[in-house]
């Protein structure tokens, strides 16, 4: 996206090239660029691109086609072309044995989209696009076409989220304390934390702030094991001047998960499997309806002092032929 | 006065450099906002190139450029 002068020798001049594609855009938009550079005054610099892009062919509902449909089901949708007095809508193309498209000339150059469904036999996510070829300042369009085709399982939720909230950035502690008394018994530790030394604690706000350390290891003579499981570990007060301990960050509880097939039909979870390791699954059939198994999404442990956002999926193989393997995505948000 | 303002006027230039040269490069950068205004889409993306001015004493370097 950008090339760059690397070094610009004293009294002289350089330039950051920067291109910003905008052929999904529309309405404003804005970007950023981020320059590091060894000026000791501005190490960082932000530039901004920004723009209002047009489009010269405005479609409705939507510039983009998504169908949703189960395996062997056919659809059709529309979208209705108006074109800029400018420009001239000539024909349409698609490279794609799914869909067929048809153009269907209205008022005032205004032009019909038809798009029709053939072929729905292979489960999965297929895309495509259509080519709409013109005259005028552009010379083509393409809408971009989504096809899902469902199996005959279906995962309801389709994705699991998990919202944690992580803690503030550091602040600094003005002032000398001990940390004589610790919460947890186990924990036999005593730290003297000098005036004006950054320590990661839960509030900005005056109170008594649990210090937490990052430490991955446990200390002498805590709990083997359980210090272990989180990247951070409570040590103990610091008493400023009022009130009530803030909580420390908790991790949601489990998710559920059902999966059933459409048909009615019976079907066998052969394994289970997570691609992050924070993230656990386990399964239970269910005793009245052998046709659904409910699956129960944990979060065992995450470091909430990183904040963003993780993908993972869980991996659930099974015995049905149209369908040996599902992936659920999972999202861990620590925010 | 006429013969002191040239010995005047090299004193500060001689003072000019000295303060400018403390070593270190300084980064001035033209305009840090481009506005490409409304823009047809046509397919090919908004292009730019940001002005760098180095008026420090020694090399400036761009040690990373990344969106963000």
């Amino acid at each position: 996206m950008t090339r760059y002068d690397k070094v610009i020798p004293p009294g002289s001049e350089g330039k950051i090239y920067a291109n910003v594609d905008i052929s999904h855009s529309k309405g404003p938009i804005q970007k950023g660029i981020e320059v590091k550079s060894n000026d000791p005054k501005r190490p960082d610099t932000r530039l901004i691109i920004k723009a209002t892009v047009k489009s010269l062919i405005e479609a409705q509902p939507e510039e983009h086609i998504r169908f949703i449909v189960s395996k062997g089901e056919l659809k059709s949708q529309e979208i209705l072309l108006t074109p800029d007095p400018s420009v001239k809508i000539l024909n349409s193309v698609v490279d794609s044995n799914i869909i067929t498209a048809k153009l269907t000339p209205q008022k005032d150059g205004v032009q019909k989209l038809t798009v029709d469904l053939k072929k729905t036999d292979i489960i999965g996510t297929h895309s495509t696009e259509i080519k709409i070829a013109t005259e005028g300042p552009i010379k083509e369009m393409t809408i971009p076409v989504v096809i899902i085709v469902r199996g005959p399982l279906q995962v309801s939720p389709p994705t699991v989220n998990f919202q944690v909230k992580g803690h503030p950035d550091e602040v600094v502690v003005n002032y000398t304390v001990d940390i004589k008394q610790t919460n947890d018994p186990e924990a036999l530790v005593v730290e003297k934390v000098q005036a004006g030394r950054k320590l990661k604690v839960l509030s900005e706000a005056e109170g008594w702030y649990q210090v937490v350390t990052f430490e991955k290891t446990p200390v002498k003579g805590t709990k083997p094991g359980s210090p272990k499981s989180v990247p951070f570990r409570r040590i103990g007060w610091v008493k400023t001047s009022v009130v009530k301990p803030v909580k420390l960050a908790e991790l949601p509880g489990p998710k559920e998960i059902s999966i059933q097939t459409a048909n009615g039909k019976t079907f066998q979870v052969l394994g289970l499997s997570s691609t992050l390791a924070s993230v656990k699954v386990e399964k239970k059939v269910n005793a009245a309806n052998p046709g659904q198994y409910q699956l129960f999404v944990s979060l065992q442990q995450v470091d909430t002092t990183k904040k963003g956002s993780t993908r993972g999926e869980i991996l659930v193989k099974t015995d049905n032929a149209d369908q040996p393997q599902l992936r659920i995505p999972v999202f861990v948000n620590v925010t | 006065m006429k013969r002191v303002l040239p010995f005047l006027l090299v004193l500060l230039f001689v003072w000019t450099v000295s303060f400018a040269q403390d070593g270190k490069p300084n980064m001035v950068i033209d305009s840090e906002i481009y506005d490409a205004g409304q823009v047809i889409r046509t397919g090919a993306p908004i292009e730019h190139a940001f002005l760098i001015k180095n008026t420090g004493a020694s090399e400036l370097r761009i040690l990373d450029v990344k969106p963000g």
